[in-house]
């Protein structure tokens, strides 16, 4: 008896597994919401008066401020993925979260752009 | 025509933005959460520009100080910018593989490399004209 080649043992189609895709999706949401503090933090160094004690000041109220809904934010993106992979016919809906992740950085940058060339 | 297709051709009505999911079927969702990755991947490198540009100004290095300042502005330009690029290139890319086309060229990463390569040959004659 003869082995089946592999083609005829691929399935015609992919299974649509998921697997680890949705875990990857949630750390790489969390690394990029530490990335905003940290450039959130180093932005704050320009702001006018930043200096000594009050940069220090400063960079602990960014901290506080957006860490608990950077933390909120990454926890519901992955249950709202989660929960919608286990559908039949996963509906992701991401294009707002991605629509304010992406305007939120464009106006650190023109926010640091300002900084930097108003003195 | 299946319940599952029919489920998949349906119009999408509530889900931002509209000019990609009101096209095509649902794709697989490994592929829809690549492209999400992708574009997160853009947003901090987009971020590591902006923390660049911001850093030259701030640490007031010993360099000669308009192409200094030149070199940060050209960063947080690009940082601004970048994302803007990403997030329409995510939104190609989706209804690109919703529709079963081939996948758009991305104009990101051209801009990306020529505002390396401009800010790399300003710091280099700002070390070398401080």
């Amino acid at each position: 008896m003869t082995e089946p080649s592999a083609a005829s043992r691929a399935p015609a189609t992919p299974p649509e597994v998921p697997g680890l895709a949705a875990e990857r999706t949630a750390l790489a949401w969390r690394r990029t919401l530490l990335s905003f503090t940290a450039a959130c933090l180093v932005a704050g160094q320009t702001l006018p008066g930043a200096d000594g004690f009050r940069t220090l000041a400063l960079a602990a109220a960014v901290a506080l401020v957006l860490t608990p809904p950077g933390w909120w934010f990454a926890r519901s993106h992955a249950r709202h993925t989660e929960r919608h992979l286990r559908t039949p016919v996963p509906r992701l809906r991401h294009g707002r979260r991605i629509a304010i992740i992406c305007g939120a950085t464009s106006a650190l940058g023109v926010g640091g752009l300002t900084l930097v060339l108003v003195p | 025509m299946p319940a599952a297709d029919s489920a998949r051709t349906a119009v999408r009505a509530d889900r931002f933005p509209r000019w990609v999911y009101r096209h095509g079927t649902e794709p697989d969702a490994r592929f829809s959460l690549a492209n999400e990755r992708t574009i997160l991947a853009w947003v901090r490198t987009s971020l590591g520009l902006i923390a660049g540009g911001t850093a030259l100004e701030t640490l007031d290095l010993p360099m000669e100080p308009h192409l200094r300042l030149a070199s940060a502005v050209l960063l947080l330009l690009a940082g601004a910018a970048v994302p803007v690029l990403a997030a329409l290139e995510w939104a190609r890319t989706e209804r690109a593989m919703r529709e079963s086309r081939p996948l758009p060229g991305a104009l990101t990463g051209l801009l990306l490399v020529c505002t390396v390569t401009t800010v790399g040959v300003l710091l280099l004659l700002a070390l070398l004209l401080r």
